[in-house]
């Protein structure tokens, strides 16, 4: 099944819970979910004879700051069928909040951790939502667009002098400098 | 990891700290393992050690720049990683690829499969005990390493794929040596099932050890060889194939190697191992059917992008060593990456040792995080 | 002390005595040296072990002085045997065995005022060999001469004067076996290299061997560290524990005809129990650390060598049935120099006890592929992971000391130990020719087995704890005990078929020694001949790991 027959089940079924289909090969075909309507559309995309998407093969969230908003983005691939498609929820960005995913697939566990951590994403319902690649006690999401590192972690600086700097320090210094005719 | 490990503990329950630095973890991970004695009741993977945010980094270089990068998203199998970023970004651009590009790039991530199953088998059976395997395989990835050193000038990061190519075409005297290494690989795969795939001690330790069941597994999104080794057959160079797969193998008259349970269930720790095996086998008949047909093909081997500053989305596949190598890449039309995302196949597996650990011993945990191929940069990024 | 040494000397030349009746009566007499003022050892059956005994000896040498009435008086000590004091010196030449004609024993003991007789059956011949003395009787002869007498030594108290010989027999054997230790450990690197395309060590020394000592000397060096909270008192004494108990067996383990500390008559015992200190040491070891993977390491330890005993020491048991003995240079005289003659293949039994000690040895000294407790890809390094140092390397010098203790065991019991094929047991004590034959021969045997050790870490996956115990509990120990019955029942059909010996022998060589030999040999022919690996260095590829660092145009 292509994309764009994926989409119009979908759209039949939901109606204005989905929008903004795009079917761009050899780009990615995605279509946008409200969402309030994404664990019923997502459980239909699972569980549909026709779609079964059994595979969740990747969750991401990507940053608009100027729209202000955050994506999270789902790709799902039908081992049954050998279709996929990618499906995207827009949230606010001061409150990234949707619900999870890891009732319906196991593997968007550890996938909307990262995204959690790295983006923020409050993904609601997740039964272990911590962090997973930055230390828990972290501030901060560091894969936002707009996010500055903390100058130190705990006492440790984040930051280190560059060794560039520090062999142009010595060569500031070393006597030879001085000369203007020196050795290049 | 919020809950520090204290050491005391209540009852008959030992908590136990493996790594980050320990012997069989595959990397810098930490499992913090509760047991009673020697039996697991949770083992729960603590990952980020190796957290290096090269998805961040790819924001922060242009399109093709990014590319060495990309070596470190998986240093033991780099060539995949390489390709699936490239085809990412060709997809995204729709940029043109010469087919020798194509069969080079299929040479080198096979070769880069073979180094990659080296020290994913090798390292299995150091972890169950049996050391001579390890310099056994190291010693065909030097091989291994010595091609690839002679095709790009790189051992372990080949930074060899560029977008829109490859960096270097092959000369006729590698093409003899990557025969002459198939020829000899060939006897070494039956030298090593001799040696340990069929020992019975390994095939105890193995069978029938955290047997995974194909729809446990593609719920957890496991991919590769470890979704194969389930007896589902399932692999995106035959069912979903980029670069010039479906070229190559109806000519070797491909079949995807699934587990069988020869020696226990379906889907066991063994499987895993004898799937990799067998993947040996099948990457030396497509580096041979490939280097034929290269043979034939126009000697353009790139055609570098001009004005790369694509817009959208693109997604690409490419079966890594460990599996669906997933690379998501957003474009606004600026030289570099609005966002790129990999999702890698170690990724999925140690997101699954929590729900197999609990019942194993201490020396089945480190069995299964070795049958599962889990590389901890791969998890970590 | 001149004088000491001219004893010495003289006392290690000085002949023994060793009968052998062929009548069950006086079945076996231990080696002894028959002159004035020493014991001979008579075993009869039904002695009891108290009171005093007389012995009485009647019959005459094969051309050589009567024998007549020679009469013993001795204490019955254990059991069956009788201690009887020599008060008339036989005169022998060394290595000629005496045969007393017309043998007639006669054992008489008084208990409680019963008098008891056994009589040996008429007309049965006693032979009496003597031996050179053997190095076991050192400590004692010194003293003895220290305290028969005194001259400069005599001024110190007797027990102070056997506490410096002890300490002298313990420096001996330390300078003996540390090397032959390090001299191991070397030759597994180098043969692990071998098997996995690498050199071994190969700077230190000529060709390498000298690493040993590199090695030593790095670990001496290096810093004592214990860990906080460990308990230091443990911590410190348990590496002491595990050297104890693998170089107290190296006491009663012969290494030739002539090289032994102490031939003890419960040697056999003393190994199996004397070895048991290490899981100690090891258990203590592990739970000192305050580490819990030395804690893990030292309980898996605990658990094998405590199971392993059992089948080790019951594969053991065999021996002391077929050789009537468990005195170690007895059970080497009970064998001889051919394989037929070992003590392997004198019945299937015996054959699979063999194996059945090998694998129990392997577990008990923690050798792969039951190296669980110091299992590297799961406990770090087990109960050693805190040592480091001098402590570290006391670990690793017990750990490859047990590997030569262990084949000695093997050899000794099992492969005829040093008798020298074609030549009897009794000729290599008079020449110094093949007494350094029958040193060659036994350290060939110990070579072969502790390679055959080697072979098997580095082949060989490890298993799990549970397979461990399964094999030992549900194989190995009731095989032992069926090999155990089985061998007993053999020894008792022996005694009335006494022919079958012989056939069982050549029957048990033929399948068992060239049967499999043969086999391994055909398997390993085939799989070359199934594997075509292609030589892949010279003009296509470099060597890995070697000749890429060697720049071959360079002088």
């Amino acid at each position: 099944m292509d994309a764009q027959a994926v989409f119009d089940l979908v759209a039949a079924r939901f109606g204005d819970a989905v929008s903004a289909f795009s079917a761009g090969a050899p780009k990615d075909a995605t279509f946008v979910i409200a969402p309030d309507r994404l664990v019923d559309v997502m459980t239909y995309l699972r569980d549909d004879p026709a779609l079964r998407f059994d595979f969740l093969q990747n969750v991401t969230a990507v940053d608009w700051p100027k729209e202000q908003r955050l994506q999270s983005v789902y790709h799902l691939f039908s081992y049954t069928h050998r279709h996929e498609i990618g499906v995207k929820v827009n949230l606010p960005r001061a409150q990234p909040r949707v619900a999870s995913l890891a009732s319906l697939w196991k593997s968007a566990n550890w996938l909307e951790r990262e995204q959690y951590d790295l983006l923020g994403i409050v993904y609601e319902g997740h039964p272990d939502l911590r962090r997973l690649m930055m230390p828990d006690d972290w501030l901060g999401h560091p894969m936002r667009k707009d996010y500055k590192e903390a100058t130190e972690y705990r006492g440790m600086p984040t930051t280190r002098p560059s060794p560039m700097n520090l062999i142009l320090a010595y060569d500031k210094a070393h006597p030879t400098a001085a000369k203007k005719d020196g050795p290049a | 990891m919020s809950e520090l490990v204290l050491a005391t503990e209540g009852g008959d329950e030992m908590t136990l700290n493996m790594g980050p630095q320990h012997p069989s973890t595959h990397g810098v991970i930490r499992f913090i393992i509760k047991t009673d004695g020697e039996i697991i009741r949770e083992a729960e993977p603590d990952v980020g050690y190796l957290h290096r945010a090269i998805e961040h980094i790819a924001e922060k270089c242009s399109y093709e720049g990014f590319m060495p990068y990309t070596d470190r998203v998986d240093y033991v199998a780099a060539m995949t990683a390489n390709h699936v970023w490239a085809e990412a970004v060709e997809r995204l651009g729709a940029l043109p690829v010469p087919p020798r590009a194509h069969y080079l790039r299929v040479v080198s991530d096979e070769l880069s499969r073979i180094a990659s199953h080296c020290i994913a088998l090798g390292a299995m059976a150091m972890d169950v005990g049996a050391i001579t395997p390890f310099p056994y395989c190291l010693r065909e990835r030097e091989y291994v390493n010595d091609l690839m050193e002679e095709l790009c000038g790189a051992r372990l990061t080949y930074n060899y794929h560029r977008v829109g190519g490859v960096g270097w075409d092959l000369t006729d005297i590698w093409r003899d040596k990557v025969l002459r290494f198939c020829d000899h690989f060939d006897g070494v795969i039956e030298e090593f099932n001799r040696l340990i795939t069929y020992n019975p001690i390994f095939i105890k330790r193995l069978a029938r050890l955290a047997a995974v069941s194909t729809a446990e597994a593609i719920d957890f999104g496991l991919v590769g060889a470890n979704l194969r080794a389930t007896g589902f057959a399932y692999d995106l160079r035959a069912d979903r194939p980029y670069a010039l797969y479906d070229k190559i193998l109806p000519r070797i008259s491909w079949q995807t190697p699934v587990g069988k349970g020869e020696v226990g269930e379906v889907g066991d720790a063994w499987d895993r191992f004898w799937v990799r095996v067998e993947e040996w086998r099948w990457s030396v008949k497509i580096i041979r059917e490939a280097l034929a047909q290269i043979q034939e093909t126009p000697h353009e081997f790139w055609t570098p992008p001009k004005k790369l500053k694509p817009k959208g989305e693109a997604t690409a596949r490419v079966e890594a060593a460990r599996g669906d190598m997933h690379c998501y890449v957003v474009g606004d039309g600026g030289t570099n990456a609005y966002r790129a995302r990999f999702r890698t196949g170690s990724f999925n597996a140690i997101a699954m040792v929590r729900e197999k650990s609990a019942g194993l011993m201490v020396a089945d945990l480190v069995a299964l995080i070795a049958s599962l191929d889990i590389v901890a940069p791969e998890i970590d990024r | 002390m001149a004088r000491l040494g001219i004893a010495l000397v003289c006392l290690a030349l000085a002949p023994n005595v060793s009968a052998q009746a062929s009548d069950a009566f006086v079945r076996d007499v231990r080696p002894t040296t028959l002159e004035r003022g020493d014991t001979l050892v008579v075993e009869c059956p039904g002695l009891v072990p108290v009171g005093t005994a007389s012995v009485l000896i009647k019959g005459r040498f094969d051309g050589a002085p009567t024998l007549d009435g020679l009469v013993l008086t001795g204490r019955a000590a254990g059991g069956e045997r009788v201690l009887v004091d020599v008060d008339q010196p036989l005169q022998a030449r060394v290595g000629h065995p005496l045969r007393i004609t017309d043998a007639a024993v006669e054992v008489e003991q008084y208990v409680g005022g019963t008098r008891t007789t056994w009589r040996s059956r008429p007309g049965e011949a006693l032979t009496l060999t003597l031996f050179p003395r053997t190095f076991r009787n050192l400590t004692t002869a010194l003293g003895d001469q220290v305290a028969s007498s005194p001259g400069l030594l005599g001024h110190i108290p007797l027990p102070f004067v056997a506490a410096a010989l002890m300490l002298l027999v313990a420096l001996v054997i330390h300078l003996l076996i540390a090397p032959i230790t390090g001299i191991v450990v070397v030759w597994e690197r180098k043969v692990s290299g071998r098997m996995q395309s690498r050199f071994g060590p190969n700077r230190v020394g000529p060709r390498g061997w000298g690493q040993w000592l590199a090695d030593a000397l790095k670990l001496i060096t290096k810093e004592d560290l214990i860990p906080s909270d460990a308990d230091v008192a443990l911590f410190r004494i348990s590496p002491y524990l595990v050297w104890v108990g693998v170089f107290a067996t190296v006491v009663t383990l012969p290494l030739s005809q002539g090289a032994i500390v102490a031939d003890m008559n419960v040697g056999l015992l003393y190994v199996i129990s004397v070895t048991s200190l290490t899981v100690v040491g090891i258990l203590i070891g592990g739970w000192s650390s305050n580490s819990k993977w030395s804690l893990l390491g030292g309980m898996r330890s605990a658990a094998q060598i405590v199971s392993y005993e059992l089948p080790a020491a019951l594969a053991l048991l065999q021996i002391a049935v077929l050789a009537g003995t468990l005195s170690p240079q007895e059970i080497v005289h009970a064998q001889g120099g051919l394989p037929h003659q070992w003590f392997i293949f004198a019945n299937p039994f015996a054959f699979a006890c063999f194996f059945i000690y090998f694998i129990a040895a392997l577990a008990e000294g923690n050798r792969a592929p039951f190296d669980l407790p110091e299992a590297e890809s799961e406990l770090v390094a087990g109960y050693t992971t805190e040592y480091s140092g001098f402590r570290f390397s006391i670990f690793s010098l017990a750990e490859w000391t047990n590997m030569y203790v262990l084949g000695t065991i093997a050899a000794m019991t099992f492969l005829g130990g040093w008798n020298v094929p074609f030549v009897a047991a009794e000729r290599l004590a008079g020449s110094p020719l093949l007494q350094g034959l029958s040193l060659l021969v036994m350290v060939a045997k110990v070579v072969t087995l502790v390679f055959v050790i080697i072979w098997i870490r580095w082949t060989l996956p490890r298993f799990r704890v549970d397979q461990m115990m399964t094999l030992c509990w549900k194989y190995l120990v009731p095989f032992a005990f069926a090999a155990f019955v089985g061998t007993a029942a053999w020894v008792w059909l022996l005694h009335a078929l006494p022919a079958l010996d012989l056939i069982m022998r050549w029957a048990m060589f033929a399948v068992g020694g060239v049967g499999v030999f043969l086999f391994f040999v055909g398997r390993v022919v085939h799989n070359f001949r199934a594997t075509k690996l292609l030589h892949m260095d010279g003009k296509h590829f470099v060597m890995p790991f070697v000749e890429r660092y060697i720049d071959k145009r360079l002088p």
